[in-house]
């Protein structure tokens, strides 16, 4: 699958929205993260284990801790995707106020 | 058939705010008046557009290589500050998303604020769509 299929399936699920909003505060550690989901632990690394399928977290080890933290081009590439939209409405903007403009002028010819 | 139909539309929104040296009479117009939509909506193709509740609209874009069509609903239409319709083109793969366009005076000018929801992606299913486009906001500007 293509990493923008993989990355809209895995936060289809709110939990995981929640996991991926808490990360971009900063990295924590997996058992850190379990805590405010009432969740288990094994639930949570789950979930973790979606997010790092699709590339929108990695997991690095420290000790005998694991961290997670969040990695940004999957989400960048979300936000490109929705750009296509806003690229078609700042032209169609653009073009309104280019019309506006004629408009004033030529009702300033007229008078 | 009056508003938005949730369960036909995409997770994804945009708002785009703009300012334009008009009076928001003059700006709404411009949205309303099918000769002024031909001109610059429409791209000089052509436009059908009754502007009024449940009025619909079509919208034949011409670029160089083809016709875009584009279809819609009027939804609310409140001269001259608010303006709202759905969105329906080979882009919103048939999803019908909605456009609200927002006119605020401010003074000579106009504050335009047009917001388009219910954007689908490209192959997601529908019935996913909760806090979605609030979260994906929100990430947008932190990973910009």
């Amino acid at each position: 699958m293509a990493t923008l299929d993989l990355a809209f399936a895995a936060l289809a699920d709110p939990t995981r929205r929640r996991i991926v909003a808490r990360l971009t505060r900063g990295h924590v550690r997996v058992t850190d993260l379990a805590q405010p989901f009432a969740m288990s632990l094994n639930a949570v690394s789950k979930h973790v284990k979606v997010l790092e399928r699709a590339g929108l977290v990695r997991r690095s080890r420290q000790g005998r801790e694991h961290y997670l933290s969040l990695r940004a081009s999957p989400l960048r590439e979300i936000a490109r995707w929705t750009s296509q939209y806003e690229r078609f409405w700042n032209q169609r903007l653009d073009a309104l106020g280019q019309f506006l403009e004629q408009q004033k002028e030529s009702e300033h010819e007229g008078t | 058939m009056k508003g938005r139909n949730e369960r036909a539309m995409g997770p994804f929104r945009i708002s785009l705010p703009r300012t334009y040296d008009a009076s928001p009479e003059r700006v709404f117009r411009a949205w309303t008046d099918p000769d002024s939509a031909r001109a610059w909506l429409a791209m000089g193709g052509d436009a059908s557009i009754d502007p009024r509740p449940d009025g619909l609209f079509y919208l034949g874009m011409s670029t160089k290589e083809k016709i875009h069509p584009h279809y819609g609903r009027y939804l609310r239409v409140e001269a001259p500050r608010l303006l709202e319709f759905t969105w329906v083109s080979e882009s919103t793969y048939g999803k019908e998303s909605v456009v609200t366009i927002e006119f605020t005076p401010r003074g000579d000018q106009t504050e335009l604020r047009l917001t388009h929801e219910g954007l689908p992606d490209e192959k997601m299913a529908t019935g996913h769509t909760e806090g979605w486009s609030h979260f994906l906001d929100t990430l947008a500007a932190r990973v910009a």
